[in-house]
């Protein structure tokens, strides 16, 4: 559970806020509907680094928050939440992932609006149990997450992160000065004592005490050597040592009786 | 005095055999086997990694095994049969026996050997 705690920790506010956009963006048996014409994926693509993972600082992270923003056609402003109202979305930003040969293997942005993240390869919906968000545990993951876009940050926060149902890691900050946004790297290679391979579905919800919630899911794909891995090899011995024991030791014998 | 021993002869047996079941050492392996399962699915990604997958999937495992322990076919008994019960001869404690010199009723005396020399 660590090993879970430090990677959903790793993936953290920025991947998640991606993935926190209300219960109808994800959807298993999603037709993958284009989200993107070709001509804004391909434009968009372009803004992606591959092959170069970079850390961006918050201003330049929105710079090109932005311009995603902009190819995609969608409106780039959020919309105030009123007074008492709740809208889903205030909360979004992008995420690239790569390899841990530093190539780009997914990049996905929300929008903070009530559309749904987009997978920026694909142009289809992101996180979805279908296309999920690969994540190498060996590469890194760069991201950028905001909520709301424009305007005051929340407000004594608080959020949590879970993933297979449990509870792997929450926090939370006074954030007296408002924030609003944030930007970082996050080092899988580094962080994991373990690397593994697995489907998970990460849950994640940020309250404060100004803002709407944002609580959202995605489904997320570890990417690593499969049975090759520790975990896999423990599996494999632990199936093989309970397949023996049940073949030569917990079979029922008979015995000789006069 | 040797004691006055009768022999009777009782029916002689033959040997079967009886199967006998484990169905802890079904519960231990089967938790064995359905956890090394679960690490299997989980990393080949062919189940999510999710509380109630992983919990569903172990105890199937685990009831496999106990279901084998119980149910499997079992094994041939190990080596030959014991051959069946002779006809033995039964002492029958005579009166006398309390008079002896300390040489259970019906047992030849041991010869002495030679003590030799010490």
């Amino acid at each position: 559970m660590t090993v879970l705690r430090r990677l959903c920790c790793g993936i953290g506010y920025g991947v998640v806020c991606v993935a926190m956009l209300g219960g109808e963006t994800l959807s298993a048996d999603d037709d993958q509907a284009h989200l993107l014409d070709q001509a804004a994926l391909d434009a968009i693509r372009e803004l992606i680094p591959e092959g170069e993972p970079g850390e961006y600082d918050i201003t330049e992270a929105d710079a090109i928050f932005g311009e995603v923003a902009e190819l995609a056609g969608f409106d780039r402003d959020v919309a105030d939440f009123g007074d008492g109202s709740q809208l889903t979305g205030l909360c979004g930003g992008f995420a690239y992932s790569y390899d841990r040969d530093g190539q780009l293997i997914d990049a996905v942005a929300d929008l903070g609006d009530d559309g749904p993240p987009i997978d920026l390869l694909d142009g289809v919906q992101a996180f979805t149990a279908s296309n999920r968000f690969k994540v190498d545990t060996g590469g890194l993951v760069t991201y950028y997450g905001f909520m709301p876009r424009d305007g005051e940050g929340p407000l004594d926060h608080r959020w949590t992160i879970s993933t297979a149902g449990v509870s792997v890691d929450s926090g939370g900050d006074p954030n007296t000065n408002g924030n609003n946004r944030n930007a970082g790297i996050v080092d899988l290679a580094e962080q994991l004592p373990v690397k593994f391979s697995a489907n998970v579905t990460i849950d994640g919800s940020m309250r404060s005490e100004n803002l709407p919630d944002c609580i959202g899911k995605g489904h997320v794909e570890l990417i690593g050597d499969g049975l090759l891995d520790p975990a896999g090899l423990v599996g494999i011995g632990l199936l093989a040592g309970g397949l023996v024991g049940l073949l030569f030791n917990a079979r029922p014998a008979r015995t000789w009786k006069v | 005095m040797e004691g006055v021993s009768v022999m009777t002869t009782t029916e002689a047996t033959l040997p079967t055999t009886s199967v006998r079941r484990f169905p802890i050492r079904g519960v231990l392996w089967g938790l064995m086997f359905g956890i090394g399962l679960t690490l299997v699915l989980v990393v080949t990604k062919a189940v999510s990694l999710d509380v109630m997958t992983l919990i569903i999937v172990t105890a199937a495992g685990t009831v496999a095994g106990v279901l084998w322990s119980l149910f499997g076919p079992a094994r041939k008994a190990d080596g030959s049969p014991p051959s069946p019960r002779a006809p033995f001869d039964v002492p029958e404690t005579s009166r006398f026996d309390e008079f002896g010199d300390g040489t259970p009723t019906g047992t030849a005396t041991p010869e002495r050997s030679d003590p030799g020399q010490f």
